[in-house]
């Protein structure tokens, strides 16, 4: 009884304990982690290495930055992730990086200027990376330009005032009965720069090839620093292909995708699909995963295909039975509600010369799917070669009364019964 | 045909089969007789593979078992008590399958020919779980036939049948004697095994405790005779004194009368009828009964007499 | 052919005549269809109500459905294959003819192979019927996914066979069957909610326990027969070619395994009615 009395006492305590932990708001802790931007096919991406984390994911074979730093890192429960506390510590740590391929030092990098300069703005897309003195042009350009706007702001205010102050007397003049001239011109507003630089930071930029590595970080004398050794994995795309976005005409904003070629396309009777070709590559799901964030989870023997860019100058094939049934191009197509009781929409061709100020909500390769039949659409480029891995078959899906299948597959009992009873009857 | 050497099997605690010796002849009839849970089905068993011996040796056809184990089952016949019969077959059916198994040609006419001889052709396309416990008794004959076995291994045969089955079972066991099968049955009745064996072992709690042909083994065990007495002043004092007399071997009271077993050698009435008036016993009737072989059988198997020795076997 | 082979040959056709009169097979079969009726129904809602899907293998996914059904009929089926026999006392029967542990064994397991095969035939006529009617098509994948589970029914069969040579009664052989199924699907219940839990969160024991969890788990992947089911569904749903064979392997490797297993046990426990 006393056994037991003891044992009940140390599992409570164990769970109280437990408890305990549990409840306990996440503890900071001081680690060398690696940061990094890495570019995944679209864009740079910012993930963060914990030193729990033991291997690093990079695009072979493109420009990723590396940094090496002394921060304070936490567990965030919500997310169930690792989280660093840059505004809390953020030290740059090390002198350089080596990269060694099993046992041999391939390369060793210092830190160097770079920037990200975005043409199209911070969120436009597109971004680049730019390294020592094209990244310090690239900054000071920026750094023109903006002051060049500033300038222009400032010109505008002035002349605003003045226009202000010219368009107040334009008034009292015309109150007065006296003659006023010509309406003063109101000065134009400057337009900011449309594109975006970073401030110069340093870094340690390299590119791999394809492979397995180590890297390690050495501080001013040489020693490596504790805790900064690494697998890095350069890891690229299986395949090319083109994926599609299509947008069927009587759901227009719930696009469906079609990546893969093994893809079938379903399409309920007869409708009209809108197709948005991208390009696309195939990479392995969990490096692709771990490549912008790296306490994800992937697995190790899926593919999956990422949208690149839009697919330009292309032309969409559809065959029926192999033979070429259409061959169709891209247009601007807006949507067009319609008033009213009956509400709805409908999808236009937009008509540059009819709606010239009209602008297009997509645009889009067109295909009224017929009724019956298979169909087989395939990318070609403008001289007509077939893009590989862009081939999607497009089959009408014949809506039957539910009750037929669920009845169908009694049709094993029935058979059953039958060789049952004939068995029993014939004894 | 069948010999085993030292035969014992042990289950934890329990002795089924100790030091069993015992050896069937081509061409006989062997009566494996001994009363229930005296180790016959064990040694079946143990003979056909299904139980391992704990020691000791068991050659068929003077081979070991195991050094022919397809080779030799395909000569055996086994028939059980219980034919446990896959009752979603037909008879048809059930033996047909038994013939693939056993690699019988010309499975149709073999089938054909034994339903026909216990009269079950008819009978042959219903379904076994129809079947009486006489017929199944019969299906399983027909399926211990099938292979034209050298050997037939019987364990309990008629047990559980009408008088009219039993003799159609006998009958069919000493047709195919007859036709030159070995015959190993075993039973708890001893009249089956006296009707048609040649040769009989007796086994009890495990032990082989007379082996012998019927005649001589006959001579064995009818050897005490049963007096009736029926006395009057007649205590228990009395009792034993009367019980230890040297030719008395045992002694019952059943309804008030003393049942005497003494040796078979000569007449012991007068020496019992002197005994009874020397302690002052008033004797008001004396018989004298025949043993029966049933009677010396469940005597020996009672007491756990051996007939190998005039010893009773100590546990 | 050897009298072994014989053997086995005799007893799967019995069986295999058994199965084909009763109605267990085709209960499982209409079972496997009625739970992929409801796949294929979803489908249709979808098309009928996006008026667009789009999907690599449509029948894929019902036939995995299918499949379980039909592997849980033959683990069920195995599970009692032995104990049935030793329970009515035809096993005992058997073994007076020239017929041995391995043979019994083996033509129990291609037996519960052949049923598996006649429903998945039941169910691919089905499917057939289902795909014209609906124009869902077939792909090769199909294919594929049935080769698949016919390894994935071995190690289902063998597990059960396994576990029938342990009991001598059905009632037993079934309970143990939900047991040992209820254990190992609680298990990896309690392993998928550890792998949520991060060690900071938790008591130096509990990390401790965790690890020894992980372990047994680990053992379990390739003890049950249940993970290659799950793994091989995963394989083609993945249209992993190297996971797909790693599987195939695995649970061909599994089936020896558990029928020397089964030969074994059943010699220790012995055939006897008891």
């Amino acid at each position: 009884m006393k056994k037991y009395l003891v044992f009940c006492l140390l599992l409570l305590s164990l769970l109280v304990f437990s408890l305990e932990v549990f409840g306990a708001a996440p503890p900071k802790k001081r680690e060398i982690v690696y940061s990094l931007n890495v570019w995944d096919g679209k864009d740079y991406a910012a993930p963060f290495y914990p030193a729990s984390l033991s291997t690093i994911y990079v695009m072979a074979d493109f420009e990723n930055v590396y940094s090496v730093k002394e921060t304070l890192v936490y567990y965030w429960p919500i997310t169930r992730e690792y989280m660093a506390d840059w505004d809390g510590l953020n030290k740059d740590v090390g002198e350089t990086l080596e990269v060694l391929k099993g046992n041999q030092v391939i390369g060793e990098y210092k830190k160097v200027d770079y920037v990200f300069y975005y043409p199209k703005g911070y969120w436009g897309g597109g971004t680049q990376l730019f390294t020592g003195e094209k990244a310090r042009e690239k900054k000071k350009e920026y750094d023109k330009a903006v002051d060049k706007y500033w300038k222009e702001v400032d010109k505008y205010y002035k002349d605003y005032y003045e226009y202000n102050k010219k368009l107040q007397e334009f008034y009292r003049k015309i109150q007065e009965g006296k003659p006023a001239g010509q309406i003063p011109k109101e000065p134009k507003q400057p337009r900011a720069p449309t594109f975006y630089v970073t401030d110069v930071s340093k870094a340690y930029v390299f590119s791999l090839p394809v492979g397995k590595y180590t890297i390690r970080a050495k501080d001013k004398n040489g020693n490596i620093i504790p805790g900064t050794v690494k697998t890095l994995i350069a890891f690229s795309h299986r395949r090319e292909g083109i994926g599609y976005n299509i947008i069927p005409e009587s759901k227009w904003t719930y696009p469906e995708t079609a990546n893969d070629s093994s893809d079938i396309i379903y399409q309920y009777r007869e409708g009209t699909l809108y197709f948005q070709p991208y390009k696309e590559w195939e990479f392995n799901e969990l490096e692709y995963n771990k490549l912008s964030k790296p306490q994800s989870s992937g697995r190790p023997d899926r593919w999956i295909w990422v949208h690149m860019d839009r697919a330009s100058k292309i032309k969409l094939n559809i065959l029926s039975k192999n033979n070429l049934i259409a061959q169709i191009r891209e247009r601007p197509y807006y949507v067009e509600q319609i008033p009213g009781s009956a509400l709805g929409y409908n999808i236009k061709l937009l008509d540059r010369k009819e709606y010239p100020y009209a602008t297009a909500d997509f645009t889009a390769f067109k295909f009224s799917v017929p009724p019956t039949g298979d169909y087989k659409l395939v990318a070609v480029n403008e001289n007509n070669d077939i893009i590989e891995n862009s081939d999607r078959y497009i089959r009408p899906v014949t809506v039957t009364d539910a009750r037929n299948i669920f009845i169908a597959s009694l049709a094993p009992l029935i058979i059953g019964i039958i060789i049952f009873i004939i068995r029993r009857i014939g004894r | 045909m069948i010999k085993t050497e030292h035969l014992y099997k042990r289950y934890e605690k329990v002795e089924a089969v100790k030091d069993l010796n015992i050896s069937v002849e081509p061409g006989e009839i062997y009566g494996f007789l001994g009363p229930n849970g005296a180790g016959k089905t064990t040694t079946i068993m143990m003979i056909l593979g299904i139980l391992k011996p704990t020691s000791g040796k068991i050659l068929i056809f003077n081979k070991d078992l195991y050094s022919d184990y397809f080779g030799i089952k395909r000569r055996i016949g086994v028939v059980s008590e219980v034919q446990y019969l896959y009752e979603d077959m037909t008879a048809y059916e059930y033996l047909s399958f038994f013939c693939d198994l056993y690699g019988v040609k010309n499975k149709d006419r073999k089938i054909e020919e034994l339903l026909h001889r216990v009269n079950l052709y008819d009978r042959k396309d219903d379904l076994l779980g129809h079947y009486s416990r006489g017929m199944q008794q019969k299906i399983g004959f027909v399926r211990a036939l099938l292979n034209d076995p050298e050997l037939l291994i019987l364990d309990e045969p008629v047990s559980g049948l009408d008088p009219t089955g039993i003799r159609e079972i006998r009958d069919l066991i000493l047709e195919e004697n007859r036709q030159g099968r070995t015959v190993f049955m075993s039973s708890h009745i001893l009249s089956e095994v006296e009707r048609i064996s040649h040769r009989v072992g007796i086994l009890n709690k495990g032990r082989l405790v007379a082996e012998d042909n019927m005649e001589n083994l006959r001579k064995k065990l009818t050897s005490e005779v049963e007096i009736e007495l029926e006395i009057d002043n007649f205590d228990a004092e009395a009792e034993k004194r009367l019980e230890t007399l040297p030719f008395v071997n045992s002694l019952t009271k059943e309804d008030g009368k003393y049942l005497v077993r003494v040796k078979a050698d000569k007449d012991y009435r007068g020496d019992l009828v002197s005994f009874v008036s020397s302690i002052g016993g008033n004797l008001k009737e004396i018989r004298r009964r025949e043993m029966s072989l049933e009677d010396a059988f469940i005597t020996i198997t009672e007491k756990n007499i051996s007939l190998f020795s005039s010893e009773e076997v100590t546990e | 052919m050897s009298y072994r082979w014989v053997a086995i040959k005799s007893i799967i056709k019995r069986e295999a005549r058994s199965s084909f009169f009763g109605l267990g097979l085709y209960i499982a079969s209409t079972l496997a269809c009625f739970v992929s009726a409801f796949i294929f129904n979803s489908y249709i809602n979808t098309v009928e109500g996006n008026n667009i899907m789009v999907m690599a293998s449509p029948l894929n996914m019902p036939l995995f459905y299918a499949v379980i059904v039909s592997a849980l009929y033959t683990a069920i089926s195995s599970s009692t294959a032995l104990s049935r026999e030793k329970d009515k006392g035809t096993l005992e029967v058997l073994f007076y003819g020239p017929v041995d542990h391995l043979s019994v064994i083996l033509a129990k397991f291609f037996e519960d192979i052949v049923s598996f095969l006649i429903i998945m035939v039941l169910v691919t006529l089905y499917f057939v019927y289902t795909a014209i009617v609906t124009n869902l098509g077939f792909s090769i994948s199909y294919l594929y996914a049935v080769i698949l589970s016919i390894f994935i029914a071995g190690s289902m069969s063998s597990f059960g066979l396994w576990l029938s040579s342990l009991t001598a009664r059905i009632r037993t052989s079934v309970l143990l069957l939900i047991l040992i199924m209820g254990g190992l699907l609680g298990l990896q219940f309690l392993h998928n909610y550890i792998l949520t839990l991060k060690p900071e969160n938790l008591s130096l024991s509990m990390v401790y326990i965790m690890g020894i969890l992980s372990n047994v788990l680990r053992i379990i992947r390739w003890a049950s027969p249940f993970s290659y089911l799950m793994n091989g569904i995963n394989a083609v749903a993945l249209g992993s070619t190297s996971m797909y064979i790693e599987n195939m392997l695995g649970a061909f490797a599994y089936t020896i395994v558990l029928l020397t297993l089964s030969v074994y046990t059943l010699k220790w426990k012995g055939v006897r009615k008891l």
